[in-house]
């Protein structure tokens, strides 16, 4: 039965860690385009200044998606130290990113409305660190059942 | 940290995420209802006495969204409350759980890109159809940890 798992979470992780590689690619050249098409814009510059970080925060959150997903189908182990601090560093990469309005727009739009709109991302970021803690206890259980064997 | 001290603390986050995720789904319904701006490129007008294929493709996937926004609330719901009550985070029912997340999460996706295809004619993909195949993914890594537990289960 854990064979079994183990054979359909390699398959699962490896379309998962090709669809993280591509959005990070199309994120990175979408960040890069928007700079090129937009640098001119003088008036804008803030608002376009919090999109450019935006996509490149974006590529970062795939990246290390794609790193864990990498690990899992690489070893077929997904409750290992490494993935529970690359799980973290997605969290870390979201709280950044509820941030961002705050850094960008706060002279624009008050402190009301700019922390209202980082919530949505601290809420992600709070439930990959709740992801983290279980994957924690998943390492435990992986590490017991590896002493067993 | 031990694995009880590690359960505990797995109890005490899903019961904060708990509380944190009805302030969130309060504070949007509040920003729902009060005068935020309604977007005049994402509406559709129907005509009632002329209703064509696509107002209907239209209003199917607005009800998909609809309905999958609010099995989702309810199934996170469910998810955090299972996660807090039990002795373990890898069971069958929390890995079911997470599944169907991740299916209302593209469907969703799906929903949003069809409707704004129709009353913009642009297409915008969120990560959202990314975040439901991570679940869909996590909910085997769940099962995976549902044996390694039985195994643990078993050796004590």
């Amino acid at each position: 039965m854990i064979n079994k798992n183990i054979s359909i979470i390699k398959n699962s992780s490896l379309v998962i860690m090709i669809l993280s590689v591509l959005g990070a690619i199309s994120s990175v050249s979408a960040g890069v385009w928007y700079y090129n098409n937009t640098k001119s814009c003088e008036n804008m510059k803030n608002i376009l200044a919090k999109n450019i970080v935006s996509y490149c925060l974006y590529a970062a959150i795939l990246i290390l998606a794609a790193l864990i997903f990498f690990r899992i189908f690489r070893s077929g182990r997904p409750f290992t130290r490494g993935n529970v601090w690359a799980v973290r560093g997605i969290a870390g990469v979201f709280l950044v990113k509820a941030m961002l309005p705050t850094f960008f727009q706060l002279s624009e739009l008050g402190i009301l409305k700019t922390g209202v709109m980082g919530t949505g991302s601290i809420f992600i970021a709070v439930l990959f660190l709740f992801f983290a803690e279980i994957m924690r206890y998943g390492s435990l259980l992986q590490t017991e059942s590896d002493e067993t064997l | 940290m031990d694995k009880k001290q590690l359960t505990r603390k797995i109890q005490r986050i899903s019961r904060i995420s708990l509380i944190a995720m009805v302030a969130y789904g309060a504070l949007n319904i509040f920003g729902m209802f009060s005068g935020s701006e309604v977007r005049k490129d994402y509406t559709l007008h129907i005509d009632h006495h002329n209703i064509l294929v696509i107002d209907i493709i239209y209003l199917a996937a607005f009800l998909a969204i609809f309905f999958s926004v609010v099995a989702g609330f309810v199934t996170a719901f469910m998810l955090l409350n299972e996660l807090g009550r039990r002795r373990t985070p890898f069971t069958r029912k929390i890995s079911n759980l997470l599944r169907n997340l991740g299916a209302y999460m593209i469907i969703i996706e799906i929903g949003k890109i069809i409707c704004i295809f129709i009353a913009a004619r642009e297409i915008r993909v969120d990560l959202f159809w990314f975040a439901g195949l991570v679940l869909y993914a996590f909910s085997l890594v769940f099962r995976y940890g549902k044996d390694l537990q039985k195994l643990s289960d078993e050796t004590l």
